[in-house]
């Protein structure tokens, strides 16, 4: 008879967390898990470190168990990792918003209920007689398009001197116009049985001013600020802005101060040299703003070397001749003197270096 | 005589204000609830750091006034108001506001609003707290927007009114978006919330949770303190009006899409209808059996001999071959 072979967890490498003890409640929607025994006051006796240990001794042991159940669940994998699916929330809050209402019915679908039209799908192409081929039903180069025709036979019962064209448009517009009175009709109705929340998200209704001529005329008190600015506009009107007439009831002589800044013009004679201040403040600006073009013999110099030592770098990359090379390191060196030849000849063999590697670039 | 007032559509100017606007627009399956955190009159540095650390638990779905507010005192008659436009102009349903006064020191309101009307509030004043700074880089581990797991410990959280209205305020401000599954990878940080058995403060903390091997199915949690750690005095509170209440937890029956072409059968379970194109068995490569093996040679010897016949015949033979060779 063979020996039993008796195994623990710690031979077979299972350090499993360990679960928390006592009754757990859990809603696995909101991941979220509780226990509703009452707390072990002992243990959250000695300071706040104290009960910083109980918290995480108890964290640590109810989020085990919470795992364990999560991880229970029926999953799939999935590259990132498996995928658990949750039961629905069990804990009710409150909603942020109110339930979104179904659309009211709009005048013709309650008429189509009551006759028992149903609604029919109709496909989104339409054979086009005129092209011989299948076009969109709606929109930018439609089947059927009647403003598309180029010509418009005549009829008989045409009146004299009318364009068939401008009385398409027109008839065209009449049609918009009256779906748009049905719509604004519809959510109207809808606004009334059931308040703004039974419009759609986007759209809302509200009081305009009516057209002119009809409705209630605005009240004075409510036009008091337009008033005031159409007779503050009306008192600086006048050929002397107001200067010379007189102030009417209730008027303050602050409101007859033109709006806007004054323009000031320079006295006809020229005191202190105004002028004269000016004019050289003018010429100063000109003077630095062009100060770039001024020659600062130092820099013009600097570039002009630097020209010359690209162009002996050119020719070296070359393999000019030496004839070519001394000519041009001749005029450097004689106008220079020895020891100014030798200097600005290191340097430029530097520059020229990295010039030489720009120029192959390009080339 | 009066005429009816006239009435017009407003409607959004571009597509990107349409869109903004069903964006907002109630759902069946409502969006994570954004929270507008904001300073009353008065603050204490406590509570501002405080501040900073509920914007980052709440990541972009959380929006931080940084002036401060004088008229918004929700406690007070009519003090909601300005509160309550804020919110519903940036779309939140959540708030908290922070102040600092004698009589109410290191004051922290936390609430939420139900259709943009003040719906419940409780009131925290701030006796110890540790910032998520302070815990180092233990917050690293945890990814923005991943659902937290909340764990609640007490008997006081289904016995007290205030203390579970506490427990459900907090599960609705941290909970994040609703969802059906969940990457199990991803359960990275753990709410824990209970209330001290002594000093009766609730006590919050959050822990950041690393996998380890276990050797079973289930990994071993690993949790690690990463803060904010606060230590919360229950003041004042306000619970919902029952009719507001009731309106507001009723819950939208969710119909679940009516799967197509797919029924069940009482033998086989799960039966799926599914589409074929129409199969063409004549020129599809087929496995050769075995017992035509005999056939097939004598058609092929057939053929060849057809073919034989067409090439010495010429190419007056060659438009009746395929004929005689189907035959």
């Amino acid at each position: 008879m063979a020996e039993v072979v008796r195994v623990s967890h710690e031979d077979l490498g299972v350090n499993a967390g360990e679960a928390h003890d006592g009754p757990l409640s859990f809603d696995l929607g909101n991941l979220a898990a509780w226990d509703a025994s009452a707390l072990d006051a002992a243990a959250f006796e000695g300071g706040p470190a104290a009960a910083d240990a109980a918290c995480h001794r108890l964290a640590q042991s109810i989020f085990q168990s919470l795992a364990a159940r999560l991880f229970a669940l029926p999953s799939e994998a999935a590259p990132v990792g498996r995928i658990a699916v949750l039961p629905p929330p069990t804990t009710v809050l409150p909603r942020e918003k109110p339930i979104p209402k179904p659309k009211p019915p709009t005048k013709w679908e309650l008429f189509a209920q009551r006759k028992g039209i149903e609604k029919r799908k109709r496909s989104k192409l339409e054979w086009d007689e005129a092209s011989g081929e299948w076009r969109r039903r709606y929109g930018y180069k439609r089947a059927n398009d009647e403003a598309a025709v180029p010509i418009i036979e005549a009829r008989a019962d045409d009146a004299p001197g009318e364009d068939p064209f401008t009385k398409q448009r027109q008839e065209k517009k009449e049609r918009v116009k009256k779906q748009e009175k049905q719509q604004l009709a519809n959510l109207k109705a809808a606004a009334k049985a059931g308040g703004a929340a039974a419009l759609p998200p986007t759209l809302r209704l509200a009081a305009a001013l009516p057209e002119h001529g009809k409705g209630r005329p605005a009240k004075r008190k409510e036009l008091k600020g337009e008033l005031k600015a159409a007779t503050q506009q009306a008192a600086v009107s006048t050929a002397s802005m107001g200067k010379f007439d007189r102030l009417a009831k209730g008027e303050k002589p602050d409101d007859r101060q033109p709006r806007g800044k004054k323009r000031k013009f320079l006295s006809v004679a020229d005191k202190g040299g105004v002028e004269r201040q000016q004019q050289s403040k003018l010429v100063d600006k000109l003077l630095a703003q062009n100060a770039d073009d001024i020659v600062d013999i130092n820099r013009a110099i600097g570039k002009f070397e630097a020209a010359a030592r690209e162009e002996r770098h050119r020719l070296k990359n070359k393999g000019a001749n030496k004839k070519g090379r001394l000519t041009g390191g001749q005029g450097g060196g004689k106008g220079g003197g020895k020891a100014g030849g030798k200097g600005s000849g290191k340097a430029g063999g530097k520059a020229g270096g990295n010039k030489g590697g720009g120029g192959k670039k390009g080339s | 005589m009066a005429e009816p007032p006239q009435t017009k559509l407003i409607k959004p100017r571009t597509k990107a204000g349409k869109r903004a606007l069903e964006k907002r627009a109630p759902k069946l399956v409502e969006d994570p609830k954004r929270a507008l955190l904001a300073f009353g009159n008065k603050t204490s540095q406590v509570v501002k750091d405080v501040m900073t650390d509920l914007q980052k638990l709440k990541g972009a779905d959380a929006l931080k006034f940084s002036r401060h507010n004088a008229d918004m005192r929700p406690f007070e008659a009519g003090g909601e108001a300005a509160l309550e436009m804020h919110c519903a102009r940036n779309n939140c349903s959540l708030f908290a506001l922070g102040s600092h006064q004698k009589k109410r020191p290191h004051n922290l309101l936390l609430g939420r609003l139900y259709d943009f009307r003040l719906y419940d509030m409780v009131e925290f004043g701030v006796a110890a707290s540790r910032s998520v700074q302070s815990f180092g880089g233990g917050a690293a581990q945890a990814q923005l927007g991943n659902k937290p797991s909340f764990v609640f410990v007490g008997d006081v959280f289904e016995t007290d009114p205030a203390m579970r209205q506490v427990k459900s305020l907090l599960l609705d401000y941290f909970r994040g978006r609703q969802v059906d599954t969940i990457n199990l990878a991803g359960l990275d940080r753990v709410l824990f919330v209970t209330q001290h058995p002594h000093t009766k403060h609730v006590l919050l903390r959050q822990y950041s949770v690393r996998y380890k091997k276990s050797g079973t199915r289930v990994p071993r949690m690993e949790l690690t303190e990463m803060g904010p750690s606060l230590d919360l005095e229950v003041r004042r509170s306000r619970q919902p009006p029952p009719d507001l209440e009731k309106e507001a937890c009723r819950q939208p029956k969710l119909d679940k899409k009516k799967q197509k072409n797919v029924g069940s059968d009482v033998l086989e379970g799960k039966v799926g209808r599914i589409y074929m194109p129409k199969q063409e068995v004549d020129k599809m490569a087929l496995a050769k059996p075995k017992g035509l093996k005999r056939e097939r040679r004598a058609a092929a010897a057939e053929a060849r001999a057809a073919k034989k016949q067409r090439t010495a015949g010429g190419a007056a033979g060659g438009s009746g071959g395929g004929d005689g060779e189907s035959e």
